[in-house]
C-alpha cells in the first residue's frame, strides 16, 4: 500500500485537474513539481502561508535589538565625547539599529527558507525527473485509501504525459 | 513583459524555448570571448600591481594631498555605489511595484549590482593607506578598549556598505536557485557537479517554490529600503561636514537619484552587447531598453533639478562661501569638468524622449556612456571642487591624480568587466523561471473548428 505513483504532466490545466480529483478521492498528494511559481499550484494543494516570515521578523528584531545594544554599550563603554553631544547620542543609533535589522532580518529569512526548503540537499530522489525544471509538472501521489491503479486512472483521464507506478 | 517582446527571430516563445536560449548561451566560449576575459584580467593585475606599488612606496606616489585630501579613489567609491544601485531598483523595488519589464534585466542587473558593491568596497582600502589594519574599522572587543565610533558617518557607511553588499550577493544568488537547478539538469559530468552543489538540490516541489516565493517577497522588502538607505548614507560622508558645496540637507535623495541615473545607465550599457552577443533580441526586448530610457529621462530630470536647487540654495542662503564654490565650480579651474557632467547627464539623456533615438541601439548605448561619464565626473566635482576651494583662499589648491591612481581606476573597470564576463558564460543571465512564469503556463492547443 506504500506504492507511490508519479505522473508527469505537459499542461497546467490537467494537472490541477488531477490534484482535485486525487484529493476528491482521499489520495494524498506528496508533492507536486513545477518549474515556475505557481499560486494556482499552492491552492490546489491546499498550502498554507509560508512560516519563514516569523524568522524574518525575530531576525528583524534580534538585529534591531542587537544593533542598539552595540552601538548603546560602545558609547557608554568608551566616553567619545564629540562636540558636546549627549552619550549616547541618539541619532546615530537610528543607524545602526536600521542596518542591523535589515542585515539580520534579511540571513534570519535566507536561513528560514532553507530549512524550511530542506536545503542544502546533495541527492536528489530517484523518481526525480530532470525534465521538472524545463517544461513539465509533476505529482506525487501515495494513494492511501484509493488503489494505485486507480490513482494511475485519475491521471491518465486529467491528460498526464506519463504515468508511472514506484516501487515500495 | 509585453506580448510583443515574446518572439524570437520568428519563433513564439515557449518554456523550452527560454531555457534553451539562456542555458544554450553557458555553451563552450569562443575564442573572441577568452581574449575578452584575457584582456579584462590583464587590465585587472595591472592595477593590483599598483596598488601593491602604492602599498610598498606610501601614499605619496597618490596624487592626493593638501588641501585635496580625497581624491579619484573616493570619486570611484562614490560612482561604483551609484552603479550598484540599479541593480536592487531593477530586481527588488520594479518587482514589489510589478513592473514586467524588469524580468528579462533584472539578473544581469543584480550581477552588476554585486561586482560594483565589491570594487566600491575595495576603494576606502585603497584609500587608507595602511590597508592590513582594515579591521580596526570592525567592532570588537579588543586589548585597546577602542571601538569604532558609530557618530560617524564614515562608520556608517561600513555597516552599510557591508549590509548592501551581503543582501545584494544574497538576494543574486537565492533568485538564481531554481535556474542553476534547471543548469544542473542538463548538464553532464562536472558542470553537472559544480550546479549541483550551487543549486543546493532544488527540485521545484510546491514546498519549495511555497518558501521560497514569500522569501523573495520579504528579500525584496528588505532590499528596498536598504537600497536607498546605502546611497544616503553614502551622501552623508559629505553632507554631514561643513564644508562648502557639501553640507547640505538635499544630499541624500540628489545622490540617490544620482546613483539610479548612472546605475541604469550601465545597465543599458552593458544589456545591449549581452543581447545581441547572446541573441537575446527575443527575451529582452526593445520594450524593455525603451522602458530603461523612459526612466533614464526621469532620474536626469531629477538630477537637473538638483543641481538646479543646489544654486538656488547657495544663492538663498546668503552665504558667500558657499556661493563661491558653486560659482567657481561654474567658472573656475574644474568648470570643463562641471559642464560634462551638466551636459551628459541632464541634456544628453532629454534625447531619449525621442522615440526615434529610443529605439535606436546606437544611440541608446552612445547616450548611456556619456551618462556614465557624466555621473563620473558628477562625483569629481563633488569631491574634488569642494575640497579644493575651501574657506580661506590661501589654503585653496588644485589636484591632479597621478598615474597609479588613474591605473587603479583602470584595474577597477577592467575587474569589473572581467566579473561580468565570467558572469556571462558561467551562470544564468537571465531569469528562466521568471522568464517562464511571464509568459504564463503552457495551455492545450485549441482543436481547429472547435468552437465555431
Amino acid at each position: 500500500m506504500n506504492q507511490e505513483v508519479l505522473g508527469i504532466f505537459v499542461y497546467l490545466e490537467d494537472l490541477l485537474e488531477a490534484v482535485s480529483s486525487i484529493k476528491s478521492h482521499g489520495g494524498k498528494i506528496q508533492t507536486v513539481y513545477s518549474p515556475i511559481h505557481s499560486e494556482e499550484i499552492l491552492q490546489a494543494v491546499g498550502a498554507k502561508p509560508s512560516p519563514v516570515r516569523f524568522a524574518t521578523f525575530f531576525g528583524g528584531l534580534a538585529g534591531l535589538m542587537g544593533g542598539l545594544a552595540l552601538a548603546l554599550y560602545t558609547f557608554l563603554e568608551w566616553k567619545f565625547v564629540t562636540g558636546a553631544k549627549p552619550v549616547p547620542p541618539a541619532v546615530p543609533l537610528v543607524v545602526v539599529g536600521f542596518e542591523m535589522t535589515i542585515l539580520l532580518g534579511f540571513l534570519a529569512t535566507l536561513v528560514g527558507m532553507w530549512l524550511l526548503c530542506r536545503m542544502p540537499r546533495t541527492r536528489l530522489p530517484a523518481h526525480y525527473q530532470s525534465v521538472f525544471s524545463q517544461d513539465r509538472f509533476g505529482l506525487l501521489v501515495k494513494p492511501g485509501k484509493m488503489a494505485p491503479q486507480q490513482v494511475i486512472q485519475l491521471m491518465e483521464a486529467a491528460g498526464a504525459e506519463e504515468v508511472r507506478a514506484l516501487g515500495e | 513583459m509585453s506580448s510583443k517582446g515574446n518572439q524570437t527571430q520568428g519563433e513564439a516563445l515557449t518554456y523550452a524555448r527560454v531555457q534553451d536560449l539562456v542555458l544554450g548561451a553557458m555553451g563552450k566560449p569562443g575564442r573572441l570571448y577568452w581574449a575578452a576575459v584575457g584582456f579584462c584580467f590583464l587590465g585587472l593585475l595591472y592595477g593590483a600591481s599598483c596598488w601593491g606599488y602604492q602599498i610598498l612606496t606610501g601614499m605619496g606616489v597618490a596624487g592626493i594631498n593638501h588641501p585635496v585630501n580625497w581624491g579619484i579613489y573616493l570619486v570611484n567609491f562614490v560612482f561604483w555605489v551609484g552603479i550598484a544601485h540599479s541593480g536592487t531598483l531593477i530586481s527588488a523595488i520594479l518587482y514589489l511595484l510589478r513592473a514586467r519589464w524588469r524580468t528579462s534585466i533584472a539578473r544581469a542587473a543584480e550581477a552588476m549590482t554585486v561586482f560594483a558593491v565589491m570594487i566600491a568596497g575595495l576603494f576606502p582600502f585603497i584609500h587608507l593607506g595602511r590597508v592590513w589594519i582594515f579591521y580596526w574599522i570592525v567592532p570588537y572587543p579588543n586589548q585597546r578598549d577602542l571601538w569604532p565610533n558609530f557618530q560617524s558617518p564614515l562608520v556608517f557607511d561600513f555597516l552599510a556598505i557591508s549590509t548592501y553588499l551581503t543582501v545584494s550577493s544574497m538576494f543574486w544568488y537565492s533568485g538564481m536557485l531554481p535556474d542553476l537547478a534547471a543548469a544542473r539538469d542538463r548538464s553532464q559530468g562536472l558542470r553537472k557537479k559544480i550546479y549541483g552543489l550551487l543549486s543546493l538540490g532544488w527540485q521545484g516541489t510546491h514546498e519549495q517554490w511555497r518558501h521560497y516565493g514569500t522569501a523573495y517577497l520579504l528579500f525584496a522588502a528588505f532590499a528596498t529600503p536598504l537600497v536607498i538607505s546605502v546611497h544616503s548614507v553614502v551622501s552623508w560622508d559629505f553632507a554631514l561636514s561643513i564644508v562648502p558645496g557639501w553640507h547640505s540637507t538635499i544630499f541624500a535623495p540628489y545622490f540617490v537619484a544620482g546613483a539610479i541615473h548612472s546605475g541604469l545607465a550601465m545597465v543599458l550599457t552593458l544589456i545591449i552587447p549581452l543581447r545581441r552577443i547572446f541573441g537575446f533580441e527575443g527575451l529582452i526586448t526593445l520594450h524593455t531598453l525603451e522602458s530603461i530610457a523612459k526612466t533614464i529621462v526621469f532620474t536626469g530630470l531629477i538630477v537637473g533639478y538638483s543641481y538646479g536647487v543646489e544654486y538656488f540654495m547657495a544663492w538663498y542662503s546668503g552665504n558667500i562661501f558657499e556661493w563661491d564654490t558653486f560659482i567657481w565650480r561654474a567658472v573656475g579651474d574644474y568648470a570643463p569638468q562641471f559642464w560634462i557632467m551638466v551636459i551628459c547627464n541632464v541634456l544628453a539623456p532629454l534625447l531619449y524622449l525621442f522615440r526615434s533615438i529610443r529605439r535606436s541601439l546606437a544611440w541608446l548605448l552612445g547616450i548611456a556612456v556619456l551618462v556614465n561619464i557624466g555621473m563620473w565626473y558628477e562625483r569629481f566635482v563633488i569631491i574634488v571642487g569642494s575640497m579644493a576651494h575651501e574657506f580661506v583662499p590661501y589654503a585653496w589648491g588644485l589636484y591632479r591624480p597621478s598615474w597609479v591612481e588613474l591605473s587603479i581606476m583602470v584595474g577597477s573597470f577592467c575587474m569589473f568587466f572581467f566579473l561580468f564576463l565570467l558572469f556571462g558564460k558561467f551562470l544564468p543571465t537571465v531569469s528562466v523561471s521568471e522568464m517562464k512564469e511571464s509568459l504564463g503556463p503552457p495551455s492545450r492547443p485549441i482543436p481547429h473548428g472547435g468552437s465555431s
